[in-house]
């Protein structure tokens, strides 16, 4: 059974933004000007939404993992996370096409500034919500988040999360390189008790 | 002219100031060669290095960037009349299949800043569209490649093999970078550079123009 999540409250910290482009903890920020006013943009644009679904672990033999919605895979870093629980919480995450527009619009226009804090802002609001979904799951997930393409989990799987879901429902598509549309948007899997 | 002022200027970001006082070095008779070397690039080359020992941070690049595109957009036209030539030619593309832009944005822009005539093709670039601009360009041209995800990295090897297949191969210097992009994969794929960001980039492509 597929879950919508919507109407997630997500306030985008500045400090974490400014981390984002490698200011360190400590470190005078520097006076950006109009900083704030993109802050409020991404804030005004974004339209956060989760789709996701729990399936139990089928069998764990050995070198592949598979669950009982179909999914099965050998890569070890899921392995070795699978050990650790029973059930795979399967997601997708976006922001919404507003604010991809807004940033190619910005870069369209030459203000390469805005579109690059834009698109920071972003990952930090991405990451936010992905921090405040985990949360509501605090008893169950003993691990946190595979994403596709981080931390040697490839980025093909976003083919088999993404597969999962109806793109009719979700708005979302998938490219033939494993990139979801819109930009701001990203798949993983939790690993539950 | 006070050129330090106008160093610090681009070096701060300041772009209303680097604007303002390149107008009124231009108005005075001063020479935009000078302008351009002694004021806007010197503050440009400060935050770039800084930007290189981790003082700095992209924000700030791209402040200083616009702060010497200020000065700039009013020194081009003057140097486009007295026939003063770029370094050289950048084309530059994301590869064919992925759309990340703001990388390759601000790589077109360094490179603008730093002397070169740049083309900047945009995202989800076909092979014949890199081979259709090189064919418009004369003299010295670089191809850079971007590509931000590992299944689109390939996509840069088939750039380089459909150039060389159009026997333009040594007509141009490619350089390629992105998130995946190593320097091992630039060499694997018979890139000439691999640049790790923006400022390498301008690095390694004055660079190859020495050859």
């Amino acid at each position: 059974m597929i879950e919508t999540l919507r109407n997630i409250d997500i306030t985008i910290d500045e400090t974490r933004v400014l981390r984002y482009f490698g200011y360190r903890r400590g470190t005078p920020p520097p006076d950006i000007p109009d900083f704030q006013d993109i802050l409020s943009i991404a804030e005004r644009l974004m339209r956060p939404e989760i789709y996701y679904t729990v399936s139990s672990v089928d069998s764990n033999g050995g070198e592949t993992v598979s669950f009982d919605n179909g999914i099965r895979l050998g890569d070890a870093v899921l392995l070795e996370k699978v050990r650790k629980g029973r059930r795979g919480l399967f997601f997708l995450a976006s922001l919404g096409p507003g604010l991809e527009a807004c940033i190619t619009g910005f870069l369209e226009k030459g203000l390469c500034l805005e579109g690059t804090l834009l698109d920071g802002a972003c990952w930090v609001a991405l990451q936010e919500v992905i921090k405040g979904f985990k949360k509501t799951f605090v008893d169950e997930v003993v691990d946190f988040t595979l994403v596709p393409g981080l931390k040697n989990f490839p980025l093909e799987r976003q083919r088999d999360i993404f597969g999962l879901f109806s793109g009719k429902e979700t708005g979302m598509t998938l490219t033939e390189e494993c990139m979801l549309i819109p930009r701001k948007s990203l798949s993983g899997i939790m690993i539950f008790h | 002219m006070d050129f330090q002022l106008l160093s610090e200027a681009v070096e701060k970001g300041d772009a209303a100031l680097a604007e303002k006082m390149t107008k009124e070095g231009i108005d005075g008779g001063v020479d935009v060669r000078d302008i351009l070397d002694k004021g806007l690039m010197p503050g440009f080359h400060v935050i770039g290095e800084r930007f290189k020992k981790q003082e700095a941070f992209i924000p700030e690049v791209l402040m200083a960037a616009r702060a010497m595109h200020a000065g700039l957009n009013l020194i081009r036209p003057i140097l486009k009349q007295k026939n003063v030539k770029p370094l050289g030619t950048f084309i530059i593309g994301t590869v064919l299949g992925d759309m990340h832009d703001i990388g390759q944005t601000i790589v077109a822009m360094m490179m603008e800043n730093s002397g070169f005539k740049v083309t900047n093709l945009g995202v989800n670039v076909a092979p014949a569209k890199f081979i259709e601009a090189v064919g418009k360009e004369e003299g010295d041209i670089i191809v850079g490649l971007s590509a931000l995800l590992t299944t689109t990295m390939a996509n840069q090897r088939v750039t380089i093999e459909e150039i060389t297949k159009a026997g333009i191969r040594d007509k141009v210097k490619v350089m390629v970078g992105g998130a995946p992009v190593t320097e091992n994969w630039a060499e694997e794929i018979g890139a000439d550079a691999y640049a790790e960001d923006a400022t390498v980039a301008v690095d390694k492509a004055k660079e190859l123009l020495k050859g």
